[in-house]
């Protein structure tokens, strides 16, 4: 059903033996994917964060961890099916649109920001 | 009338912006001491036969938000420096159109540099409620799509007397709406009493009052295989149909209302949600509270339907006694239990 990863972060070897519905043993069995965002100034980075942070993944076994680096947000998802990792980056794609729009219309941000 | 403003703090009026979207309706209003300067709306409306679903909702909510934001800013002719405080819904609600709301909520807090503050959707209701009926300290009989309870105010907590054992009272006239193929627009519900005010025929339907709770799930199941034949048989019209489901979960919502008030001693009774602008409800409950020598309060399609205002109003109340959320609390909830909040704000 799952369709063989091909990612080069993915021990194709355990995938290959774990079953489809679940949690694949250990964390080399887990797919993970990495989105970096750039952003005008570190301060909208910050601001990017602050807004997509708070809200927990759902389903447990997708793991969504952001940070900022320099003026980028870097966005790490890991998820023990493709699947998942598909829904869980779409919804976080939408929300980033989301933050990106609301900046972009109702910014800059005030100077006195700490 | 029940504001002490112009307490410790001085004269300085506090301006609250409150974002709701958790469920079909996203609204965003602006509350100045008690005072709505501006509650635009837009509402997700579904063609007829058909539910709202979470990922759709939450769409409509991205693609509306920015412009619904700026109707509340001009029609409230304030700018975002007048602003004290960025509230939003936390919960209960769906979780896709609840997050979609509140990430604009936190990046315009961050933008402005204003605190955020997470609020209860259900004490939004009771405290809008409150605020433009000046009912002081009623028992609120909260009725909406996802949530039917029987609340009373006691000890800093609003406290659940009774409620649905199963689906909440407006999901079960919206599913029957499907049944029938009734218009969502502007809602089931509105629909539905339209047609029951043509209805003549009382069809007998369970009656699932529990105690202090209700049930409703039997209900909508026996209508949804009944009504097919009874119709096709001409036994009844789909305004008996209509009429007669009112009239049934009307009278155990009243019930279950009535005897919270005999246990609290209260006087007053406040209803709100969506469901609470259905005028015969209001009427069924005027006559229990006439003959007990109560008074009913309610309010009108802008404040008992979701709305961004009561989210402000119960921000308003949170914020000038000292509440304020984190970021990293200001996760979004589908679960969030009416009696979970302290009431800081009232000292009765």
């Amino acid at each position: 059903m799952l369709p063989p990863p091909t990612g080069h972060e993915i021990d194709q070897s355990k995938m290959a033996t774990s079953s489809d519905k679940q949690t694949v043993e250990g964390k080399t069995g887990l797919l993970s994917m990495e989105l970096r965002v750039p952003f005008p100034s570190q301060q909208l980075a910050l601001i990017a964060y602050g807004s997509l942070f708070p809200d927990p993944e759902p389903r447990k076994e997708i793991v969504k961890k952001l940070r900022v680096e320099g003026t980028e947000l870097i966005v790490l998802f890991t998820a023990p099916q493709a699947r998942l990792l598909r829904v869980a980056f779409h919804s976080f794609l939408d929300h980033l649109d989301m933050t990106i729009q609301t900046m972009e219309k109702f910014g800059p941000p005030e100077p006195h920001t700490a | 009338m029940d504001q002490e403003k112009q307490g410790a703090e001085g004269s300085k009026p506090i301006t609250v912006i409150g974002f709701e979207g958790s469920a079909n309706k996203l609204g965003i209003g602006i509350i100045r001491d008690g005072e709505v300067l501006s509650n635009p709306r837009h509402t997700y409306i579904t063609p007829p036969g058909e539910g709202f679903l979470p990922r759709d909702t939450a769409k409509h909510h991205q693609a509306h938000i920015l412009d619904v934001l700026q109707q509340a800013l001009d029609i409230a002719k304030v700018s975002p420096q007048d602003i004290d405080c960025v509230a939003y819904t936390k919960g209960p609600g769906m979780g896709a159109p609840l997050v979609s709301t509140a990430v604009v909520a936190r990046t315009v807090a961050q933008l402005w540099n204003k605190p955020l503050l997470g609020v209860n959707h259900c004490i939004g209701h009771i405290e809008m409620g409150r605020r433009v009926t000046g009912a002081v300290n009623p028992v609120v009989l909260y009725v909406s799509g996802g949530n039917t309870q029987v609340i009373a105010y006691q000890l800093k907590k609003y406290r659940i007397f009774g409620e649905t054992i199963d689906i909440a009272v407006g999901n079960c006239l919206d599913r029957f709406a499907r049944v029938l193929k009734i218009s969502n627009d502007p809602s089931p519900g509105y629909n539905i009493e339209q047609m029951a005010k043509k209805g003549e025929k009382l069809i007998d339907l369970p009656y699932g009052v529990k105690g202090m709770d209700v049930s409703f799930s039997g209900i909508l199941s026996y209508i949804e295989d009944a009504a097919q034949s009874l119709l096709d048989s001409k036994q009844a019209t789909p305004e008996d149909l209509c009429f007669s489901l009112q009239e049934t979960v009307f009278a155990m919502l009243v019930e279950i209302t009535e005897r919270a008030m005999a246990h609290c001693g209260s006087e007053e009774v406040l209803i709100v949600g969506g469901v609470g602008c259905n005028e015969r409800l209001q009427e069924m409950m005027g006559i229990m509270a006439a003959e007990r020598g109560a008074k009913v309060f309610a309010t009108d399609e802008r404040y008992c339907i979701d709305n961004g205002a009561m989210i402000a109003q119960a921000g308003w109340e949170m914020f000038r006694t000292g509440h304020v959320t984190a970021l990293a609390d200001s996760w979004c909830t589908q679960r969030f239990r009416t009696d979970e909040v302290e009431v800081t704000w009232r000292d009765d």
